[in-house]
Formats: structure tokens, sequence, C-alpha cells
């Protein structure tokens, strides 16, 4: 319960922390929401030498659409992604999952970059990257860089993020018109993590026809991951029923789940078919298509 | 058939405030981990990350 | 540092003190001030009876460093009642037998309240996601809505008309 001895800087500008994860090294931490790491400390799964907390670091917090991409600052509470309209009348398929993540009073803390950054194969917003196709800007001693969501997830745990890099910004290219997207977590209570997720956004052509679709598939492998042959199937299909069923067999077997007392590797797979089906369809629906 | 009790006599078939809430409303329950009495120490478990190894050191 | 001092507001009255960095928001409310009526329900950040509200937001407690609240205004459940009056919040509680073992109780009614300054009319649907954070082991949840109820009724009301 309680964490082992830490030190503790808040600075005032994204320089110093930099600055203080280059001097601390492998010892240093960022703290954002804290809503992941704080918990690991408590049960002493981690430890760390210096926390630096974002917290006092002005404009690291904001939602706002500039030249063609929605633009996420790295520390904006998910609270803040649920109760902004734009969100939810442009992306919902980030409202979907925003609201699926943890509890009410956890959203209140936890921050969007940090969910990414601590990649955790069962949070949720890793899989709504991909999906959206977003990139991560990162900000380190050598300046910004930008990386694309596909390169960002490396392992469990692990992201494509130098020890001495922040991440400060995810930017979300705006779907064009027919566009619509879903995330469907299954979970047995609130605040659980996914016993599977599937993220789903389609792109339909003016006939009606799926034109492009990513999927992302939480918890069921050591990372995220795209349903890439599921993908490749539903481009220039119709959106019938059989279709989007068979999109779930072939999303089923792009997960490699493991069997924990959430479920069996068969059970898990089989609920990501179940889910990829019904993401696509609401997804589908969202974009204006039957 | 008309109740013979009433709220301020027995009070059967009639709902009842407890007498305890407002202790409780009020965050002035008295649970085990609030009592503090005088010398008293804490424990806290550390638990060994191993399952059969030699104790070299506990750090807390 | 290993330590800081950091002044924290609660419950309106200001509090300076030298803390560890990994002292737990909690265990500062808890320990050090000695408002006890924030609990510790679990090592897991699941519960939610270490709610209090941060500059008006619920959050739970034990997944708070203390220094984060450094410069903060924190309002615990000592807090709620005014000069030995219930706040409205507490009166449902009682009530509505919104409460049996109390345990829950203070983190229930410290999101109840951020809910309603947020949403003073909810459906029952918004309470019960509101809650969603919050377990409780005894209830079963029925008699809170009906708490939160009664108090979103009672505050609606102009304050002359509000009970004795």
């Amino acid at each position: 319960m309680i964490p082992p001895r830490f030190d503790y800087e808040a600075p005032a500008t994204l320089e110093e922390a930099i600055g203080l994860l280059q001097r601390h090294g492998d010892q240093a931490k960022v703290l954002s929401g804290g809503q992941s790491l704080l918990p690991l400390l408590k049960l002493r799964l981690s430890s760390v030498g210096m926390l630096v907390d974002l917290g006092h670091i002005p404009g690291l917090s904001y939602i706002e659409e500039e030249g063609g991409f929605l633009r996420i600052g790295g520390a904006t509470r998910e609270c803040e992604l649920e109760r902004s309209e734009l969100i939810r009348t442009r992306y919902p398929l980030l409202t979907d999952t925003t609201l699926v993540i943890a509890d009410p009073l956890v959203r209140n803390r936890a921050t969007v970059g940090g969910n990414l950054a601590h990649a955790d194969p069962a949070n949720d917003h890793p899989a709504t990257m991909l999906a959206l196709g977003a990139e991560i800007v990162a900000r380190g001693p050598k300046g910004k860089r930008t990386i694309p969501i596909d390169q960002f997830f490396r392992g469990p745990f692990e992201t494509a993020l130098e020890p001495d890099e922040i991440l400060i910004e995810i930017r979300i290219p705006t779907p064009p018109a027919r566009s619509g997207g879903s995330y469907l977590k299954l979970e047995r209570k609130v605040g659980d993590y996914a016993t599977v997720a599937v993220a789903a956004q389609v792109m339909l052509d003016a006939g009606g026809s799926i034109q492009a679709a990513r999927i992302g598939l939480t918890s069921v492998a050591e990372t995220p991951v795209r349903a890439e042959k599921a993908e490749a199937f539903l481009r220039g299909k119709r959106t019938a029923a059989n279709i989007l069923a068979e999109a779930g067999r072939l999303a089923a077997e792009a997960a490699s789940p493991t069997a924990d007392w959430k479920g069996s590797v068969e059970y898990k797979r089989d609920m990501v078919r179940v889910l990829t089906t019904r993401a696509l369809a609401k997804a589908i629906e969202r974009a204006g298509g039957k | 058939m008309a109740l013979k009790t009433s709220a301020d006599v027995c009070g059967m078939g009639h709902s009842m405030k407890r007498k305890e809430d407002p202790r409780f409303l009020q965050g002035q329950g008295r649970y085990v981990d609030d009592l503090q009495l005088p010398g008293m120490l804490y424990m806290d478990i550390v638990r060994s990350p191993l399952a059969h190894a030699r104790i070299t050191a506990i750090n807390t | 540092m290993a330590t800081h001092e950091i002044t924290v507001t609660v419950n309106g009255t200001p509090h300076r003190a030298e803390v560890e960095s990994r002292l737990l928001l909690v265990h500062f409310i808890r320990d050090e001030l000695r408002l006890t009526g924030t609990h510790i329900g679990c090592d897991t950040t699941h519960c939610g009876a270490c709610t209090v509200l941060l500059d008006g937001e619920p959050v739970k407690s034990c997944t708070l460093l203390a220094v984060q609240a450094d410069g903060g205004s924190i309002t615990t459940v000592e807090g709620l009642a005014r000069d030995g009056t219930l706040h409205p919040i507490q009166e449902g509680f009682w009530q509505e037998h919104g409460l049996q073992c109390g345990y829950c109780t203070p983190g229930m009614m410290m999101t109840s309240h951020a809910l309603l300054q947020r949403n003073p009319q909810p459906s029952e649907e918004e309470i019960r996601r509101a809650i969603s954070g919050n377990l409780c082991r005894c209830t079963g949840y029925v008699n809170i809505v009906k708490a939160v109820q009664y108090a979103a009724e009672k505050m609606a009301q102009p304050v002359t008309t509000q009970g004795l």
C-alpha cells in the first residue's frame, strides 16, 4: 500500500522535465495522471528513483482540430475527452473508448498520453489509436518528432519513446465524410481491464460499400494488434451481414490471447469475433451506411 | 386495518431512521483503522518475491 | 528531494506540512490531519472509499500523492455539514437508508456531491454511472441511488422551504 521511497520534482516547463529525465536516466519516470503508475508503486511491482510530475506544466492539455487533424495534448484528462462535444460528434470512437476506461473517478485524473505511454496491453486507447491511424508527437532533448502509431507499441509496457522523451500530443487525421467508428469492450464489471476489446473505424464510398477499414484489438497480445486480414477482406465489400461475420472470423485469427481468470484462449478469440462484427456494424451505421 | 403503532410508539410498520447514522455520515465512525492508542505500532507485511530462497536483505 | 513542504486547503482551512514524496494523499488526510472519515478499502484503486474532492472534482485519494495536491483545495466528508446542519446529501443517505456499515458512505457522498454540482437533476442511469467508481458491499446500491435522488430534489427547492 505504501510505495517505496522516491524523489519527486514538479518542473514548471517541459524543458526542465526533459532535463530531469536526461539527468536521471532509467531511474526517472514521468508522472502524468498516475492512475497506472501509482498503483504499480503501491503494490511495489515497480520502483522509481525520480518521479517527474508533468502536472504543473502548462499547455499540455487541449482538444482542437487544426489542419486536417484532431490534436489532443498528452496531459488531457479522460474526463475532458468524455465531456468534449467536438469529440462526441466528430470522433465518437474516442468517446466510446474513454467511457470504458476504468471508472469516472479514475478518469478525473488519468490522461490520454499516459494511457498510451504506459502501453499496458490491456489499455484501451492503443487499439483505438491504431484504428484511427494516429500519430504520436514526442519531445526530447533533440526536439520534437512524430511517431506513426503502427510503430509506437513495441511490447508490453514498452513504446518507441526514448527514456528522455515525453509524449506531448496525439494527432488523429480527421476522418473524411461517410466515416464512422465504434469501440466495444468486454469486461465483467465497470473498472475492469478488457477481457477483449475491439476498435473499428470504417470509411464508406459513395455507393455505401466499405472503402477502407481499420480494426484494433485490445488485450489479445503483448501489444495492441491490427486485424490486417480482416481489414483487407473488407475493402470494397458491401456491408452485408455475412461480410461482417467473415471479418469477425478473420479478426479472431489475428488475436493471440493468453488464458487467464477472464477466459480461455478459445473464449477470448470468439469474443473478438463477436465484438468485431458488432463494432463494424455500429461503425457502419455511424458512417451513414446500412 | 388501522395500525396500532406509530412512528413514536414501538415503530413497527414505520420507516425508522437509524440512530448511528449521523456519526457515519459526518465521518465520525470509529473503524479499527481510525483508532489511535498510546504506544501503537504499525505493521506492514513485506513479502518475499521468491518462493524458496535465502534472505540476504530486507528493504522497506 | 525526498521530502517536500506542501500547502493544502482542506475543508476551507489551509494546512502546511513537510511530507515524504511517497506519502499518499489519503494517508496525509487520515494520519497527518486526523480526518479519518475518508476510508481505505482496498489496495488496487477499485473501491472508492477514499474519494475526496480535489479542486471540486471527485478523485481517489489513495491514487494521488500528497505532493500532487500542493496548492490545491480538498473537501472531505467532514466538510459537508455546516455548523452541525447536515448537507442534503447526508440527509438523503439518512432518510433513505443509503448506508449500513457506513464504510463506503463518505466516498459515495463526495462523488454524489460532485455529481449534483455538475448535474443537479441526474437520471437514475446518470447517478449509477457517476457512482460506478464507488463500491458498496452492503446495500446493493438501490437506496444509495434513492439517497442521491432525495438530495437532488431537496437541493432544487428554494432555501426558505428546506427542512428544519
